[in-house]
């Protein structure tokens, strides 16, 4: 790895870290660039501002995720619904550990920062609107494939993938107040019982 | 009866694509037969004891080679 990739991955892996078991708010540009052994200026020279770190982080992030255990869990060959128990059952074991580490559950990144900055930065709101837009295309794909498999009634596979989404995030952000990560894989398989019906 | 034992090199991968894999190994196994997982990821330990409690799988043994972490899984 060069000098100049290596110097921007180990300032993106810690402002993760930092931003994703505390806040954006709460972590400066300082304590990132001490935490990842870097210059202030070589800090500036890959990322203009901390809102430019913020946007590289989640990216970062997503990528990992898309390629890793997102596309694990969405494997196309696994029959549809039992993708979703794999997507549970991924939230779990992965906050299973990081609660093992850091003795406290730290919550779903892009719903921390989702809840901490829509109200704060129009931006950032945007690119984790993009993200859950993501999420939500991977459920209401499997849903589609679902009715068409004859496994599911037809529904509203917009409307039913943005409430499991919603579900995921609310029993994340639930298991994390109570820093309890086994409430996700007690309450998380009931996510395929959500339907919601066409209008017509 | 000596049963059959399948491998499933998790090496390298980090929480939770261990215990996906496994996950995924093991449904398509008959009951009785083992699934032998290899693994480097230290919280594989706890994983893999958390995945059998959940499952009702019985994880056979766990032992350290090398790096690795080697467990023995038994399809319920």
């Amino acid at each position: 790895m060069n000098l100049s990739t290596d110097t921007r991955s180990r300032i993106l892996t810690k402002a993760r870290e930092l931003f994703h078991g505390r806040s954006y708010a709460d972590v400066g540009i300082k304590e990132i660039c001490d935490g990842a052994r870097v210059q202030k200026g070589s800090f500036y020279h890959f990322f203009p501002s901390k809102r430019d770190l913020a946007l590289a982080v989640i990216d970062d992030m997503a990528e990992d995720w898309a390629h890793g255990f997102v596309a694990e869990a969405f494997d196309q060959s696994l029959p549809p619904l039992e993708r979703l128990d794999y997507m549970v059952d991924a939230a779990y074991y992965w906050q299973k550990a990081a609660k093992n580490v850091e003795g406290r559950m730290p919550g779903c990144l892009f719903g921390n920062l989702a809840l901490e900055m829509s109200t704060r930065d129009d931006v950032l709101r945007a690119k984790l609107t993009a993200v859950f837009e993501k999420a939500r295309n991977r459920f209401s794909q499997t849903l589609e494939e679902a009715v068409e498999a004859g496994a599911l009634a037809p529904l509203d596979a917009e409307a039913t993938a943005s409430a499991m989404l919603a579900y995921l995030e609310g029993i994340i952000m639930l298991a994390k107040t109570r820093n309890e990560p086994e409430l996700i894989l007690r309450l998380g398989p009931a996510i395929k019982t959500l339907h919601i019906a066409r209008i017509h | 009866m000596t049963a059959t034992v399948h491998t499933l090199d998790a090496r390298g991968l980090n929480c939770p694509l261990p215990i996906l894999r496994t996950k995924k190994a093991i449904n398509g196994l008959p009951s009785g037969e083992i699934l032998e997982i290899t693994a480097t990821d230290p919280g594989s330990l706890k994983d893999m004891a958390s995945f059998c409690s959940q499952t009702g799988n019985e994880l056979v043994s766990s032992a350290q080679a090398e790096g690795s972490f080697v467990f023995r899984i038994r399809k319920a």
